[in-house]
């Protein structure tokens, strides 16, 4: 399987054609860490078995195929591995024995706290095809947002990902907490020799739906764009982002006709008691894949039905001549907009254009 | 047991990738993967 850059993050693709698709699985929604800003509710459910892990990727990459045959549109489908936490999970290794065996391009992200070198080892033998770990800062703000320690627990996960030459890259939740140490995150991460840094806006959902004061203004956010276009351009170590807003500010100069948020469009969630949902910030039920099947959601959900049409959108949106490009974080506008009714069509309201 | 799709499905399907296979022409920018 081709693969595409060292960023579970965003896919930057230079060739026509190709469309990554993004399969988001929880296999847990147990946490060792209970961290400030997580868009999760640390709720307790009937987690998927390993059988059913199996057969919902299985039935979900035979629908992907099948696009791909019949609409001759280069899907490059990936799995991204997360929880929760991943490694609290039991049976993890057998869960990444099934993905190593289909050979297919898939990610974990985690807190790595839990990495050790054996932990470490397996993953190099199950093939994994890079690690993304949440790093919120330098050692001081990373521990006020995800405990005491934590920072320290990551460095030596993130080591030992490193000394079994496992691709890792970092991510970041910017927020008011962390924006203005955002340049010294960035030295962290060189320093630590990982292969890129990626940066995601906070969604105040779930653990930290009573955080929207953490948001970030948008001359803030321009701010750290604007870090990340100049770095860009200067260095070799790049920041990246799946952002569509971002995207667009950051890449303008690149032309191209299709990107943006995924959700509806080029990715799905299925959360650990199999809950479909269209992206892991944006938490609105789908179906439930024990009893519906992944291709009648995706065909005749009315939710990702909405999200791919312009004249259902709310605001800047609606009107926007970039709808195809961004469609801006859907997340977001659910967790932000003050609309009684279809929160998650509302416009970004962290739109810097 | 699932239900099975049924040809309307499909003719959706069909509708919504030719839709982004005209907007592929243009090229492809990123699509988020978070």
């Amino acid at each position: 399987m081709k693969k595409l850059i060292g960023d579970s993050s965003a896919a930057s693709l230079t060739a026509n054609m190709t469309v990554p698709f993004t399969v988001q699985i929880h296999i847990t929604e147990r946490c060792n860490l209970n961290c400030r800003h997580c868009y999760q509710e640390n709720e307790i459910v009937d987690e998927m078995s390993l059988k059913e892990i199996e057969d919902c990727t299985q039935e979900i990459l035979e629908v992907v195929n099948d696009w791909a045959d019949k609409s001759k549109i280069t899907f490059l489908p990936n799995i991204n591995l997360l929880g929760g936490e991943v490694f609290v999970r039991k049976d993890w290794e057998s869960i990444l024995d099934f993905l190593s065996k289909k050979n297919i391009e898939y990610y974990i992200l985690t807190n790595a706290t839990l990495i050790d070198k054996e932990i470490a080892k397996k993953l190099k033998v199950f093939r994994v095809s890079g690690v993304q770990v949440s790093l919120d800062g330098p050692e001081k703000i990373h521990d006020y947002i995800r405990g005491q320690g934590s920072f320290k627990k990551a460095v030596i996960g993130i080591n030992n990902l490193r000394e079994n030459e496992i691709d890792v890259t970092l991510n970041t939740t910017i927020s008011k907490i962390n924006y203005e140490s955002f340049q010294d995150l960035f030295e962290v991460a060189k320093s630590l020799q990982v292969s890129g840094l990626v940066f995601s806006r906070l969604v105040p959902a779930g653990h930290s739906q009573n955080s929207k004061d953490l948001i970030l203004s948008k001359d803030e956010l321009k701010t750290i764009y604007n870090f990340v276009k100049e770095n860009n351009n200067n260095s070799d170590f790049k920041i990246n982002t799946g952002d569509p807003i971002a995207s667009l500010y950051i890449d303008c100069e690149t032309s191209y006709g299709f990107g943006g948020c995924a959700a509806g469009f080029a990715g799905i969630t299925v959360l650990s008691d199999a809950t479909v949902v269209p992206c892991r910030r944006l938490k609105i039920p789908l179906g439930n894949l024990r009893r519906d099947s992944f291709r009648e959601i995706w065909s005749n959900s009315e939710v990702l039905n909405k999200l791919r049409e312009q004249e259902n959108y709310f605001g800047k949106c609606k009107e926007c001549s970039e709808f195809m490009k961004c469609r801006g974080c859907r997340a977001v506008c659910f967790a932000l907009s003050t609309r009684k009714e279809d929160r998650y069509l509302d416009e970004d309201p962290q739109c810097i254009f | 047991m699932k239900k099975e799709f049924d040809k309307k499905t499909l003719e959706k399907e069909t509708d919504f990738w030719n839709k982004i296979k005209d907007n592929l022409k243009k090229g492809s920018g990123k699509v988020c993967r978070k």
